[in-house]
C-alpha cells in the first residue's frame, strides 16, 4: 500500500484502517460549522454553539455506542446464552 | 423559533450558492455566515477526499452516493469528471472506464483512449503504477459518506442563500417609521440577525 505523502493528498486514501472510528471527529466538527453557519440566529453565540452541538453528537454516539456493547456483551447472553 | 414566511426567493445569491458553497451568503453581504459556511462544506468535501482519495467521488461505480455529491454543484461534478477523465481508463474492448488495479499502469499514449495494460517491472519500480489508490472497506465508506453529507449540507447552504427569509431570521428589512414598541425593542425582530 502506498504510504501518504504531501503531492499524493487527496489522491490516495490514507491507510488508518486500526483508527477507522476516530475519523469522526473532524467529520462532525466540519458538520457543526457548516450547520451552524446558517442556524445560528445570533452570530456572537456561533463558535458556542458550534462546540455545543459537537458534544452532543459525539456525547450521542458515545452513549449508542455504550448501550450497543451492554447489549451484546451483557444482555443478549443473559437472554439467550450459547451452549458450551 | 418563528414561524417560516414566504418570501421571493433571492435568484442571484441562489445562483451564487449553486455555483459555489457559502458564495450566496457573500452576495447577500453575509460574508461571515458565508465564509464559515464555505468552510463546512468545503472542508467536509476536501476531508472525504483525503481519507478516500478522488475514489470518494465516483458518478459511475458509486451512483448513488454521488447523489449527494452532486449536490455540491461544479465542485462535485468537477471532482467527479478529473476522477473520470484522469485517473480512470478502459479494458480493450470495454465500453466503461474503471478505477486501475494493482500492477496496471494507464496507457495514454499511442492509443485512442486511456487503457490499462500490465505494468513492467521498471514501471513499478519508478512508482508509475496504476494513478491512485482506492479506499477499502469502512474508509471507503467514511469518506463517501462525508462527500454526500457535504453535498447534503450545501443544500442547507444554498435554500437559506436562496430563501433568506425563510426562518424569519436573515434578510434586512427596513423597520417601519415611529416610536418603538418596548416589546420590539426588548425582543430581537425578524431580519435582525448579526453577522
Amino acid at each position: 500500500m502506498n504510504t501518504l505523502t504531501l503531492g499524493r493528498a487527496f489522491i490516495d486514501a490514507v491507510p488508518v484502517h486500526d483508527t477507522w472510528y476516530l475519523l469522526i471527529v473532524p467529520m462532525v466538527v466540519f458538520i457543526a460549522i457548516g450547520y451552524k453557519s446558517v442556524r445560528c440566529g445570533n452570530m456572537n453565540n456561533y463558535w458556542r454553539e458550534v462546540l455545543v452541538f459537537i458534544i452532543q453528537v459525539l456525547g450521542g454516539m458515545a452513549l449508542l455506542t455504550v448501550a450497543f456493547m451492554i447489549t451484546i456483551n451483557i444482555l443478549v447472553p443473559l437472554l439467550a446464552p450459547m451452549p458450551g | 423559533m418563528p414561524p417560516s414566511t414566504p418570501t421571493s426567493p433571492d435568484l442571484v445569491a441562489g445562483l451564487a450558492a449553486a455555483a459555489f458553497p457559502g458564495l450566496g451568503h457573500i452576495v447577500q453581504k453575509r460574508a461571515k455566515r458565508g465564509l464559515l459556511a464555505m468552510l463546512g462544506v468545503m472542508g467536509l468535501f476536501l476531508y472525504g477526499l483525503l481519507i478516500g482519495g478522488i475514489d470518494a467521488v465516483d458518478s459511475r461505480e458509486d451512483r448513488v452516493w454521488f447523489a449527494g455529491a452532486a449536490l455540491l454543484g461544479p465542485v462535485g461534478f468537477g471532482a467527479d469528471w478529473i476522477h473520470q477523465n484522469k485517473f480512470k481508463a478502459y479494458d480493450p474492448g470495454s465500453p466503461f472506464p474503471r478505477s486501475g488495479r494493482p500492477g496496471e499502469v494507464r496507457q495514454t499514449e499511442g492509443v485512442e483512449r486511456p487503457t490499462w495494460t500490465p505494468a513492467t517491472a521498471e514501471q513499478l519500480e519508478s512508482g508509475r503504477g496504476r494513478p491512485n489508490t482506492p479506499g477499502l472497506g469502512r474508509l471507503n465508506e467514511i469518506a463517501m459518506l462525508a462527500v454526500a453529507l457535504a453535498g447534503m449540507l450545501n443544500l442547507i447552504v444554498f435554500l437559506d442563500a436562496l430563501l433568506p427569509d425563510a426562518r424569519g431570521v436573515t434578510k434586512p428589512t427596513p423597520r417601519p417609521a415611529g416610536p418603538r414598541t418596548l416589546a420590539a425593542a426588548a425582543a430581537p425582530g425578524r431580519g435582525e440577525e448579526t453577522q
